[in-house]
């Protein structure tokens, strides 16, 4: 076998010719595509993250540098020093996790139901989600901005979680219907016949092996809510109760030329977060999105 | 261990009607199959006697206790799934566990049990392995182990070999059986596959359409079937039927001899055939063609065993015969066979 | 004959306890809201009121007699039909060449689809950084290049605002369309390639005969659903330009957001909101079309 194996390439021509234009040619094409589209669709975020060190100065150099002259991390330091960072860091992270849970465990309630029964108008409800994760979010928001207004709800936080399920509970009962349908009815049925209630063989069986899809839900929720900008615009005016979009978004709108630094260095902090949950759920995510590719944003 | 009673069962979905008026008695300690071509309501029914599914109308009772209404879980069932349902997450340890563990027992009977299980079924080495390690033949073990713990009083199977190979499938089929014998639970087997059946059930059930059309031994079922859908779904290749007029004759292939072959040891009936092809089986042949004669012409098939010396002449007719106790009668009409309950009175007096 | 029909009815109201509290958030959420604004926008609330006196169809006479209505009508056609243009035919190429073979592409893609991932706030931010006149990274790049001689004031020039705006928004949202196209393309079987390829077609008969009829469905629909969230999005105009300069990208969200929240009068946002709505209602009808005729083929 090996004598085999080490004789061939020696004894027979390459049937690839090195010089084999027309392939090479295509190859070359190729990587200049490839490695244009991505600088250019890449570089906004470089040029966040490097400017984000660069010193005050710096930043308002005519033409700009390119790389910093000088690195530094005086604008991380301002941001933590000078700013509610940190206050908008922890109503975000509040926020954030609150619509997750609340979604995850009405919506997963839900999902099992919809999932595992048949019964009149499940089609009709289904449908009637995914409208609602359609609808414009300025139409809701002034109803919402009445009830809060009218409940004394108003420049709370509880409101901003429970406004931004109306976009994440959705997105939950859709996946996580389909995680459901994915697990077989028999393993839980043979949990019922082992002794299991319905609801322990739920939560022994379909929810262990369903968590990877819970988990990615959960990443989307969060992301979401983590983003959202409108609800917190509407309902919150005072300075501790800001989200971290809304934080951000006021200081662009005073567009004082001095805090582009600490602005940046803000963005490259929101972004953390963001792309360490990518991370995480990376293969998910896109299949996710790719798969009838009517949800997720 | 319990006898199992199923009272004037129906069921009814949304659309079609899957089990219509069904009564069955399981006896203590029996291993009954229930048989038919899918769609015929035998998993429907299995389903009901598991608490998976509510009848929509009628009883089961299971020991002297009905059990109509009761959960799954009340009804000390155990039940091998078609695809085995093992817990992936699990090893295979806590897959057999499982029952136990919910139940709340404690560590060391569990441990015992699981251990007497797994050496029943011969999975002592492989406890710590996750089911997608597994084969098929292991994985149904793991599941009979997991249904074995905790003393069930009904086994239920659902097509349990259906997903192994034909040769694994052979011998499980062989396991299977024996283990039933040494355990005496009271056992209802799912299946399709008639030679399941036949070499598993102490009874039989034939189903079609919803409907129970026979109960019986494998041979009572085999030999005397209760019509013509019993007798074309039983045995392979079916039984010929030769429709004359409001009845037909229906004859195994195996009884449908040459004329020469038979000796005088009893009537006979001689029929016409004209054989058009044969195909050699190894232990067998058949021989495929039309009887005709005083019959009407209708494709038949005859199997002979190679032991028998015989050449067939092709396209020519000759003379075979059926002996006269092996011929059944059916009425055209309802399909339902006539005058064999004499001569089912006489065997069961004889053997019994 | 016992008759167990009544116990069916026990596993049904599981199923509906279930699924009540999910119902009842949607309902409180987007049911009552969707008719609180029909309602809003029958009343004449003004001035930081949410509620006043019904007075039937006016607030939508004003809507139709009202030229801003019409600048945003027309606004929100430009940015919806031109962003999406744009992110389609991005999106199919990029997806294309994400597609093909090649070293580091697994970093290619997540370069690429990372500005799907960033915080809008965070694009809008970082984007209006290197739009400055006179100060970002774009316009210097373009007059060292000698594109331009003078800096092109991006953002704050009647002309440029919606192009700008449209930039931005394709950038943060091509790449759905790169991982809606990229699936169905690794969805193809290899197969229907070494066919064709036996049977004599070229590289660019194999890409029009096999590759474009398979991902059609699939990038229609992408279309259909960028179409919706394009034409709902808010804050991505909203922090990028405010609606201006004067109202050059005020779109129709946009112009219900200032009416209701900068000059106070509800009644009047509502029943744009409501026009807003039927117009997506169209979009949404002709979706869902799609979506029946593509699950009834399969």
């Amino acid at each position: 076998m090996t004598a085999i194996a080490t004789r061939t390439p020696a004894s027979l021509p390459r049937n690839r010719d090195i010089a084999d234009m027309h392939y090479l040619a295509s190859r070359i094409m190729l990587y200049l595509l490839a490695f244009t589209a991505v600088s250019v669709i890449g570089f906004p975020l470089f040029w966040m993250l490097i400017c984000s060190f660069k010193p005050g100065g710096e930043l308002y150099a005519v033409p700009p540098t390119f790389l910093p002259n000088e690195w530094t991390l005086q604008n991380y330091r301002d941001l933590f020093v000078q700013t509610n960072f940190l206050t908008y860091f922890a109503n975000s992270l509040i926020v954030a996790f609150g619509a997750t849970f609340l979604s995850l465990v009405v919506g997963g309630l839900g999902a099992y139901s919809l999932s595992r029964f048949r019964f009149f108008g499940i089609a009709a409800f289904s449908n009637a989600t995914l409208v609602c994760y359609m609808l414009p979010e300025v139409l809701i928001v002034l109803p919402l901005y009445i009830y809060v207004v009218k409940l004394g709800m108003a420049d709370t936080l509880i409101s901003l979680i429970i406004a931004n399920t109306a976009f994440t509970l959705p997105l939950a009962l859709w996946f996580m219907r389909s995680y459901f349908n994915a697990i077989p009815i028999s393993l839980e049925e043979s949990a019922m016949i082992d002794g299991c209630t319905r609801l322990g063989a739920m939560m022994r069986v379909t929810v262990p092996l369903a968590l990877p899809g819970i988990i990615s839900v959960g990443v989307f929720s969060f992301n979401h809510a983590w983003n959202e900008f409108l609800f917190a615009l509407v309902f919150v005016s005072s300075e501790t109760n800001k989200t971290l979009p809304l934080g951000l978004a006021t200081w662009i709108g005073q567009d004082n030329i001095y805090s582009w630094g600490m602005l940046l260095a803000g963005a490259v902090l929101v972004t953390v977060p963001v792309i360490l949950f990518y991370l995480l759920v990376q293969r998910k995510l896109v299949v996710g999105l790719a798969d009838g590719g009517a949800k997720g944003e | 261990m319990a006898r199992v009673e199923i009272n004037q069962v129906s069921k009814i979905f949304a659309d079609h009607t899957a089990v219509s008026d069904v009564n069955l008695t399981v006896n203590d300690g029996e291993f009954l199959v229930l048989l038919g071509p899918s769609g015929c309501g035998k998993s429907t029914l299995l389903r009901m006697i598991a608490g998976l599914e509510l009848p929509t109308y009628g009883d089961i009772f299971i020991g002297e206790r009905r059990a109509t209404r009761l959960q799954p879980k009340d009804r000390n069932i155990a039940m091998v799934f078609q695809n085995y349902a093992l817990y992936p997450h699990l090893s295979v340890y806590e897959n057999i566990a499982f029952p136990l563990r919910v139940r709340g027992a404690d560590r060391k009977l569990v441990d015992d049990k699981v251990r007497w299980a797994a050496e029943l079924v011969g999975l002592t080495r492989m406890l710590k392995r996750k089911p997608r390690q597994m084969s098929g033949g292991e994985r149904q073990r793991t599941a009979l182990a997991r249904s074995l713990v905790r003393d069930p009083d009904v086994f239920l199977l659902d097509e349990p070999l259906s997903n192994l190979d034909a040769k694994l499938r052979h011998s499980s089929r062989e396991e299977l059986r024996q283990f039933q014998d040494r355990v005496g639970v009271t056992s209802i087997y799912v299946t399709h596959d008639q030679v399941e059946a036949m070499g598993l059930g102490d009874r039989i059930v034939v189903m079609q359409g919803g409907s129970v059309r026979q109960i019986g031994t494998p041979e009572e079922i085999y030999l005397h079937p209760a019509d013509t859908f019993v007798a074309t779904f039983m045995g392979s290749p079916p039984m010929n039927l030769v429709v004359t007029g409001d009845v037909t004759l229906g004859f195994r292939p195996e009884n449908f001899l040459p004329k020469a072959s038979f000796a005088d040891n009893g009537p006979v009936t001689q029929i016409t055939f004209n054989v058009h092809r044969v195909e050699y089986l190894g232990g067998d042949r058949l021989l495929y063609g039309v009887v005709s004669g005083n019959l009407p012409e209708t494709q038949a098939i005859a199997r002979i065993p190679s032991s028998v010396s015989y050449s067939p002449v092709l396209n020519t007719e000759v003379t075979f015969a059926v002996a006269n106790s092996e011929l059944r009668r059916f009425d055209t009409a309802s399909g339902k066979a006539i005058a064999a309950e004499a001569s089912m009175e006489k065997r069961r007096a004889a053997n019994g | 004959m016992a008759d167990n029909r009544a116990a069916l009815a026990g596993d049904r109201l599981l199923a509906y306890a279930a699924l009540a509290p999910s119902a009842f958030l949607l309902l409180l959420l987007a049911g009552v809201p969707t008719i609180t604004v029909f309602v809003t926008a029958m009343q004449d609330v003004g001035m930081g009121d949410t509620d006043g006196p019904f007075i039937g169809f006016e607030n939508f006479a004003w809507v139709f007699a009202e030229p801003a209505f019409y600048t945003a009508l027309w606004n929100t056609f430009v940015w919806v039909f031109g962003s999406v243009a744009l992110e389609m035919l991005l999106g199919l190429g990029l997806a294309l060449l994400l597609n093909k073979s090649f070293a580091f592409r697994g970093a290619a893609r997540a370069i690429v689809l990372a500005p799907y991932l960033v915080p809008t706030v965070v694009a809008v931010l970082t984007w209006r950084y290197m739009l400055h006149d006179i100060v970002g990274v774009v316009n210097a790049a373009l007059m060292s290049i000698g594109i331009t001689d003078q800096p092109l004031l991006w953002l704050n020039s009647q002309g440029l605002a919606m192009t700008s705006v449209i930039m931005v928004g394709v950038w943060k949202f091509f790449p759905f369309v790169v991982i809606a196209i990229l699936g169905i393309l690794q969805s193809i079987p290899q197969e229907q390639y070494e066919a064709a390829k036996i049977d004599g077609a070229s590289d660019f008969q194999q890409f029009w005969r096999i590759t474009l009829p398979y991902v059609m469905p699939v990038f229609l629909l992408t279309a259909l659903l960028r179409t919706i969230w394009s034409f709902n999005k808010f804050e991505i105009i909203y922090l990028m330009t405010g609606g201006g300069p004067l109202d050059a990208t005020t779109t129709l969200p946009i112009l219900v957001y200032l009416k209701a929240f900068s000059d106070f009068e509800f009644g009047r946002a509502a029943a744009i909101a409501i026009v807003t709505l039927a117009i997506l209602c169209v979009l949404l009808a002709i979706y869902f079309f799609f979506i029946k005729r593509a699950e009834a083929r399969q």
